[in-house]
């Protein structure tokens, strides 16, 4: 039925990102059973419609911390965000990439006087999740935990931060992981499609680098190398929290100032703004694979442009979730060519992207080429109809607040919104500038935003077969190259 | 209408004072049951904190009940419901709820078929108006179902065609079982999807789709009362179809231990998995044994886990992920998983193989410490907590657990049974279920350049 975009829509359990690399590595492997007609919601339009009356709250700490807050009773757990920015892409010394990554990986195998299973353990018998991950631009901590034990629970995230171990084994079975992870994604078609995809658009920046390196670079990596990163990950000027649940703003000020007060501040460094290339074209990789994947896109707009809802509004007509869009309909309900094809706004820290995903069977990589130029065209030239921006723009709308309906979704969408420099009544803003929207503002953004001249398409795949060829059997070998 | 109020901290350990979660056990979530004269099953779970509304409708029907031959039928069909009703256009279903600023997917798997929606709950009505019409009157536009049919075998192809994983799980699912559809994947085998009909699909249709085969599934900021006069109005006069579901093809006595080796060209890491038969949930003792015995063996997130012990710490450690996991929502077997993959193509698979052996020889005879058994209960038992911040993974819950068979009493139980199990009863269920004549054993390993086959 419908389709969409890349991510599976069913979360996977809140437990570490290690865990889920594995799950991901292992897939279905025959245990994944539900097959879903489709897949996928973009986490930024996942979002909420709250009741105003009980908005979020902003709480200053002694130490100074700022930290956004809902108060939500109805359960006896409390959901916490803290996004350190920064991240993999600047805060790997040169020469040192992949430290940032690692770390993500190690925050949970020790600290102070406990060892990782010590540490681990202690977590378990609390009830609680804490999960660390690295990402290009942020190191982020998420928190699950019965309220009665939150102190506990963040005490242990303080002992993370301020008194890692990183235990020679803990680095080496860190570094394992690691390197299968970052193998399994050297043959990743999709991986594969975006890392050559960004590269094309940002030459010479951060950008077209995979911040989370690979086995010759864990090579390098001391211990040393670890603790020398950490200041430039976890700046205390850079941090941003968000928490909901059943805490009070007293009791959560105290146990955030005790988690993160003490970090040192300044550590983080600042990249200078970085420049999409125009830079059209059809880059191919052939890989021994059925389908190809095709990642597709050009430069796009920042989120304080002031164009962003509208672009928003529009980029969704054209490839945004579900069933209904532009995209959908004429790659997969008019030609069965697809599974699932999305395209929508992205955006990185220091640059916007206008950008898309589709897999296709490789004898058709170029049909599927010519039907996304065809309707990035369409929608340059004419924009979208009154008719499918009145339905984005309700659809936008109204499914606001499905995603922020949970006490972590709220929370992630909080400090998703603060990471993005929104303010706190963006949760309440928002609608109204999506409602705002007109059929001119969204012409003019189409008029400006999408360039088909521009665009550059990644290839990741098979060759495509000989006409009249058909494919081959499943189970069956690929013939010897 | 029946209101159920779970005991206090049902849901919940109370465990040993070291081990408390005592307050979050008033957090239990209220659910309510009720049932049509038709057979339809209603369940409803109040979540109020947003304006947020989650509708399922689960057919008790999925690829285990697909006649041999004709494979991925439940699943095609499922594509093919948003392909028009009596009263629907193609396509209306998600457009009309997108209009209404909801989200929809489906899903098929082995044992069930589902639809849902995730919208606000003023749209309830709508909803089941639109899902009264898939139960009963569909009408599927016949010009839509070639493309629709190269969706899915493109489908395929995304999900298991590319991914040597994916494949390697059928193989060993279809040496697993014998004689039980289970052996088949849900997705259907390419060749077989490839000559799935209309005029097949739509008799699997009348065969298996009505209220008596389904389980309804309201959560989020709603009045049960409210949801179940709606129900009554757009489910009621609906009438339930002939027929018990046919029996499925029952697995025989297993007597060899089998092996699945498969080699290919596109693996980077190899894989060792080893698949059991199992009891399932149905099973009050081992269904949770097996559950905590998952847990202490192989649970990926916890440094306590004795696969990681044995194959991932340490100088030698052949391995770079290992785990164990145990699927036992399921309606006639239960499945015990382990899989380890190595570090990479130098390992030998062989110490792999007998450190995993070991590792549950010595739960058979030792079973697990104490301590290890409690935090295990912990760590399950506040999953159910988290679950309640999410309605969607709530109804999802007991929608799922009620499709395959299970009662609203098993699901409410489950959290006392878990905590009763003993060591002793946690290494009684490894010694009856993870035998090596139960099992397959498969290795997935990258072909050799040279002498691909």
């Amino acid at each position: 039925m419908t389709a969409a975009a890349r991510r599976p829509f069913r979360p996977l359990p809140l437990r570490s990102a290690r865990l889920r690399e594995a799950l991901r590595l292992l897939r279905g492997a025959g245990l994944a059973l539900l097959l879903g007609a489709a897949v996928a919601t973009t986490a930024r339009e996942a979002a909420a419609q709250p009741d105003p009356a009980e908005g979020p709250q902003e709480i200053v700490t002694p130490k100074g911390l700022s930290v956004w807050l809902k108060y939500e009773p109805s359960l006896p757990a409390v959901a916490l965000n803290a996004q350190f920015g920064g991240g993999g892409l600047s805060a790997d010394a040169p020469d040192r990439r992949g430290a940032s990554f690692l770390i993500g990986g190690l925050l949970e195998e020790g600290a102070g006087d406990l060892d990782a299973r010590s540490f681990q353990n202690a977590r378990d018998e609390l009830g609680a999740r804490i999960v660390y991950m690295t990402a290009s631009e942020d190191l982020s901590i998420t928190v699950w935990s019965p309220s009665e034990h939150l102190g506990e629970v963040m005490d242990l995230v303080r002992l993370s931060l301020a008194s890692p171990r990183f235990d020679p084994e803990a680095v080496a079975l860190v570094k394992a992981q690691s390197t299968a992870l970052m193998r399994h994604q050297g043959a990743d078609a999709q991986n594969l499609a975006e890392m050559a995809f960004l590269k094309r658009l940002f030459p010479d920046d951060p950008y077209s680098s995979d911040y989370r390196g690979g086995e010759a670079d864990y090579a390098k990596l001391t211990r040393e190398d670890l603790l020398e990163a950490m200041p430039r990950l976890t700046d205390r000027d850079r941090l941003i929290v968000s928490a909901v649940g059943d805490v009070t703003p007293e009791r959560l000020a105290e146990l955030v100032d005790a988690a993160f007060g003490d970090l040192a501040a300044g550590g983080a460094r600042s990249l200078p703004p970085a420049r999409t290339a125009q830079a059209p074209g059809i880059l191919r990789e052939i890989v021994d694979r059925e389908q190809s994947m095709i990642v597709f896109g050009h430069g796009g707009i920042e989120n304080d442009d002031p164009d962003y809802e509208a672009a928003r509004v529009m980029t969704h007509v054209l490839g945004g979730y579900g069933a209904n869009s532009r995209l959908n309909a004429a790659l997969r309900d008019k030609r069965g060519m697809t599974y699932a094809v999305s395209a929508g706004l992205r955006s990185y820290d220091r640059a916007g992207v206008v950008m898309g995903m589709v897999a296709v069977a490789n004898e058709r990589v170029d049909e599927a080429i010519g039907v996304l130029r065809e309707e990035w065209t369409r929608m340059a030239e004419e924009g979208p109809t009154e008719a499918e921006l009145e339905r984005s723009k309700r659809y936008l709308i109204g499914s606001f607040g499905l995603g922020i309906s949970s006490n972590m979704g709220l929370s992630e969408f909080l400090v998703r919104s603060r990471s993005q420099g929104l303010g706190i009544d963006y949760i309440r803003t928002r609608n109204e500038a999506i409602a705002a929207v007109t059929l001119e503002d969204a012409k003019r953004v189409a008029a400006r935003l999408l360039k088909p001249e521009e665009l550059v398409f990644s290839v990741v795949g098979g060759e495509p077969l000989p006409a009249g060829t058909e494919p081959r059997p499943p189970g069956e070998a690929a013939p010897p190259p | 209408m029946k209101t159920r109020i779970p005991p206090a901290g049902s849901l919940l350990l109370g465990l040993a004072a070291s081990l408390a979660l005592g307050a979050a056990a008033a957090a239990a979530p209220a659910v309510t049951t009720f049932s049509l004269d038709n057979g339809l099953q209603g369940v409803v779970i109040e979540d109020h904190r947003a304006p947020a509304a989650t509708h399922m409708v689960w057919y008790k029907v999925g690829a285990a009940d697909e006649e041999p031959g004709f494979s991925g039928m439940a699943h095609f069909l499922e594509h093919l419901t948003f392909k028009g009703t009596e009263t629907f256009a193609s396509g209306d279903f998600s457009r009309i709820i997108a209009d209404h600023g909801g989200v929809d997917n489906a899903g098929t798997t082995h044992e069930y078929t589902t639809y849902y929606q995730r919208i606000a709950p003023q749209w309830l009505p709508l909803v089941m108006e639109m899902e009264a019409e898939r139960m009963s009157r569909l009408d599927v536009d016949a010009e839509q179902v070639d493309v629709e049919r190269r969706v899915v075998l493109e489908e395929r192809m995304s999900r298991v065609d590319s991914d040597p994983v994916e494949r390697f799980g059928e193989e060993m699912k279809a040496a697993l079982y014998k004689n039980h559809r289970y052996r088949v994947p849900a997705i259907g085998w390419r060749h077989e999807i490839e000559s799935l009909s209309l005029d097949k699909a739509v008799e699997f249709y009348r065969r298996h789709y009505g209220p008596n085969r389904a389980v309804l599934v309201v959560a989020g900021d709603v009045d049960p009362e409210q949801v179940e006069a709606w129900a009554r109005a757009y489910y009621g006069p609906l009438a339930p179809i002939a027929g018990e579901r046919p029996p499925r093809a029952r697995e025989p006595a297993s007597y060899a231990a089998r092996r699945v080796e498969m080699r290919d060209a596109r693996v980077v890491l190899p894989l060792f998995q080893r698949f059991y038969a199992t009891a399932t949930t149905a099973d009050p003792v081992d269904g949770p044994a097996l559950a905590l015995l998952a847990q202490i063996l192989g649970s990926n997130d916890s440094a306590d886990s004795r696969l990681r012990r044995a194959l991932i710490e340490g100088e030698e450690a052949p391995a770079a992920y290992a785990g164990a996991r145990y699927q036992g929502e399921m309606a006639d077997i239960g499945t015990f998983s382990i899989f380890a993959f190595p570090k990479d193509a130098s390992v030998d698979m062989n110490l792999v193989e007998s450190i995993v052996d070991r590792e549950i020889a010595r739960m058979i005879a030792e079973g697990p410490a104490e301590q290890e058994l409690a935090r295990a209960k912990t760590i399950i038992l506040s999953d159910a907590l988290f679950a309640q911040d999410n309605q969607f993974n709530l109804a999802e819950r007991y929608g799922a657990a009620l499709a395959v068979g299970r009662t609203i009493e098993e699901v409410e139980a489950w959290p006392d049974r878990l905590r009763a199990v003993t060591p002793e009863q946690v290494a009684a269920a490894a010694g009856r279920w993870l035998k090596i004549e139960r099992s397959v054993t498969g290795r997935l390993q990258a072909a050799q350049t040279e002498s691909a086959p």
